[in-house]
């Protein structure tokens, strides 16, 4: 049910108003207690003067106006120092000149989304800043008038939320710089602390001097103690309660700007489960005292809290209690992702098991306290890859990183290859432990985690390179015998070892692929042993293979195909040759080509791990972007890539 | 009024069409996707759309809001009295053709 933002906000600004009335009258019954009270005490005290003093009453009214009024005007003086410097107090960067310039995609995205609510509220676009300590998800608004506003978001907000959520955040905060929220709570912060005055004056009345003598005015202390205590404490349950209704509206018009309730309904959530897991704390020590200024906050005392409970304005957003999001690190580009199924960075969905897939979206119906989410099963095999690649990207050493290339190398169950390889890291003390780790991945993890090891040794120097080439080349050959897919790695290897750029010919009418059908021809017929390995060996090896006719017949369609001729082991290197070549918009059809027919031909429309390897080598061979279908098969391993 | 609003929409146009389009096929190839370059233009699209789309909103919300005071009771005497025109909304300018969604092929 879509919240009917328009009324909601009305019934916050009657709300408030009735609140403030509230106040008001406060005010008048403590003038009137105090002048009560202490009429009382002074009949009590001077039976027998006749009447009350001249003024008294005037001069009571008088001395509490004074001090509720000028303690209020006192405390606005001190909080005058403007949002910017409210926001560096809190441990906050600029993201705009002058104070400060944005410093990755995040940062850059936060600006956006500021301006274009600024747009939507018809308003000058503030100051930003962010709080790059805090991993909670949570904003504020401060400054005195839209001039001098500013808007701080944490650094856990922009990781962590998608960017409608973002936008609806920054949304909420609009609302209350544009409805005067930050002026209207510093009235209230002033007058509360004005009624705190008369308690405070009362306090100096009761306390004995430095003698010990007790003032004459100890019974008018002790009573104006008692009435400036009731009225601090109805002072500070109107002010909550003027702060929640705030923030319904601020709510509210979110919801109202933005077009939409499920961007902030989504960031309320991720807060819930935020504070679910005790995630919400904050690091920076002022930040504690600024809590009532903040999007969320964490309840101290019902009656006292100046935010309404999450759970309360989630059903109000949504309209039923929505249970909680889980409140990941997104990557930053992602504003595509489906609110319930935040991309998880270390994981392929290809690698997902049905029950974590169940349990990464929330049930809708969770109890009142938003406390009942499921929290995604942390299974035996993800939960160790996960933990590997964190010790992967660790790898930056010599040893760690040829022992890591030298075992994704190594085919399984190869009695030979194992011990060459032993041989080969007989001279590094933690192969074991690297084995043990690559042996924790999931094949999505395994080329990028060699590709991750390559390009890392690729800056290293000349000879270290040679070294690991040779040494991949004398383990892979240990047995005599090299599979395809083998040689295809050791290419593969040995170009990103070079740290050299591909070129990319352009198109001179001689390269398009009708014109090179004979070398596409020979590195499609080499590739078939991989592809198709069950027809390229055995009885039928002299006929050409079912892909390797498929893509013949999606090339070649109307000439007649180039036969058929069984590649010998050789081949790979004159095959890639000659399809170099081709020019740069040639390759990603030819690519294309293979992967469509590979996934005619296969099971299920999908591919064989061999296959997708395959591909994605020869893709990083012709340096072009491997198709959607293949680059789904693996993750990303590189820190800082998403 | 109306010729700017023809501006308008020729200019959102071909805003949305030759660009969207590279997205479109960019879309395709998730290593390009993950390029920083791409990236930053990705985002600097999806942020000039989104403007475009709230200035239209907050345009049509203020006619909303002059149309509303305008008809109620006190304030319909003086915009009766001084001629005051209702405001015009902006409509939305997809076409049909352009509701159909983007097949990508080449």
């Amino acid at each position: 049910m879509a919240m009917r933002f328009r009324e909601h906000q009305e019934a916050a600004q009657t709300t408030t108003r009735r609140l403030l009335l509230l106040f008001a009258g406060v005010l008048v019954l403590l003038v009137l207690a105090v002048n009560g009270v202490l009429a009382l005490i002074y009949r009590f005290t001077f039976p027998w003067i006749p009447g009350y003093p001249r003024f008294f009453f005037e001069t009571n009214t008088a001395l509490v106006l004074l001090f509720v009024l000028g303690g209020c005007w006192f405390e606005m003086l001190r909080l005058r120092a403007g949002g910017v410097h409210v926001a560096q107090l809190a441990g906050g960067r600029g993201l705009r000149e002058p104070h400060g310039q944005p410093q990755d995609l995040y940062e850059k995205r936060l600006l956006n989304v500021v301006d274009e609510v600024a747009i939507a509220c018809n308003v000058k676009p503030p100051q930003v800043f962010v709080l790059p300590r805090e991993d909670a998800i949570n904003a504020f608004a401060a400054g005195w008038d839209l001039d001098d506003a500013v808007i701080a978001v944490t650094r856990g907000a922009l990781e962590r939320l998608t960017r409608d959520e973002l936008q609806g955040v920054v949304a909420h905060e609009f609302s209350h710089l544009v409805h005067g929220d930050t002026r209207l709570n510093m009235r209230l912060v002033g007058l509360v602390w004005g009624l705190q005055m008369v308690y405070n004056f009362g306090h100096s009345l009761v306390e004995p001097d430095e003698v010990g003598r007790r003032s004459p005015g100890l019974l008018f202390g002790l009573g104006l103690m008692a009435v400036g205590s009731l009225g601090w404490i109805a002072g500070r349950l109107l002010k909550a309660a003027v702060s929640r209704q705030r923030e319904f509206l601020a709510d509210a018009s979110a919801v109202k700007y933005t077009r939409s309730s499920t961007g902030i309904g989504g960031a309320l959530r991720k807060i819930a489960d935020q504070a679910w897991r005790r995630q919400d704390g904050w690091h920076n020590a002022h930040a504690e005292s600024l809590s009532h200024l903040f999007f969320v906050s964490r309840l101290r005392w019902a009656w006292f809290a100046t935010h309404p409970p999450l759970a309360e304005r989630i059903r109000r957003i949504y309209g039923y209690p929505a249970g909680p999001l889980p409140a990941r690190v997104l990557p930053a580009e992602d504003d595509a992702a489906p609110d319930t199924q935040p991309m998880l960075p270390a994981l392929a969905f290809a690698a997902v098991p049905a029950g974590d897939a169940r349990a990464a979206s929330a049930p809708p119906a969770a109890a009142a306290a938003g406390a009942a989410a499921p929290v995604p099963a942390e299974d035996g095999p993800l939960a160790r890859e996960r933990e590997a690649l964190a010790r992967i990207r660790r790898w930056q050493g010599p040893g760690e990183r040829k022992a890591a290339v030298l075992t994704l190398l190594m085919s399984p169950g190869n009695e030979r290859e194992q011990k060459a390889w032993e041989v080969e890291t007989a001279d590094i003390p933690v192969a074991a432990a690297v084995r043990a780790d690559i042996a924790a991945l999931t094949h999505a993890a395994r080329l990028p985690v060699l590709e991750l090891m390559l390009r890392r040794t690729a800056q290293r120097p000349v000879a270290e390179r040679r070294a690991l080439l040779e040494a991949a080349r004398r383990m892979m050959g240990a047995d005599g015998h090299a599979s395809p897919l083998d040689r295809l790695l050791w290419l593969a290897m040995r170009h990103l070892l070079s740290g050299r750029p591909v070129e990319q010919p352009i198109a001179t009418g001689k390269n398009d692929i009708a014109h090179l059908s004979q070398e596409v021809a020979a590195l499609t017929a080499f590739l078939a042993r991989i592809i198709d390995p069950a027809s390229t060996e055995g009885p039928r090896a002299d006929q050409a293979p079912l892909w390797y006719r498929a893509v013949m017949r999606a090339l070649f369609a109307d000439r007649p195909a180039p036969a058929w001729r069984a590649p010998d082991a050789d081949a790979l290197v004159a095959a890639l040759d000659g399809v170099a070549a081709l020019s740069a918009m040639q390759r990603p059809v030819l690519l294309r080509t293979w992967v469509e027919a590979a996934q005619q031909l296969a099971p299920g429309g999908r591919l064989s791990e061999a296959a997708a390897d395959a591909f994605r080598l020869v893709a990083l061979l012709l340096d072009i972007p491997s198709p959607r279908a293949v680059a789904d098969r693996y993750i990303e391993v590189e820190v800082g890539a998403s | 009024m109306p010729a700017r609003s023809v501006r308008v929409v020729v200019a959102e146009q071909t805003l949305g069409g030759t660009l969207g389009r590279l997205m479109a096929v960019v879309e395709n190839y998730p290593e390009l996707k993950a390029d920083q370059t791409l990236r930053e233009l990705s985002e600097e699209l999806t942020s000039t759309e989104n403007r475009v789309a709230f200035a239209r909103q907050a345009f049509n919300d203020a006619a909303l809001d002059y149309n509303n005071a305008a008809q109620q009771f006190p304030t319909t005497l003086i915009a009766g009295l001084f001629g005051f025109k209702e405001a015009g909304m902006l409509q939305s300018t997809t076409q049909d053709v352009e509701r159909q969604p983007v097949r990508v092929q080449f």
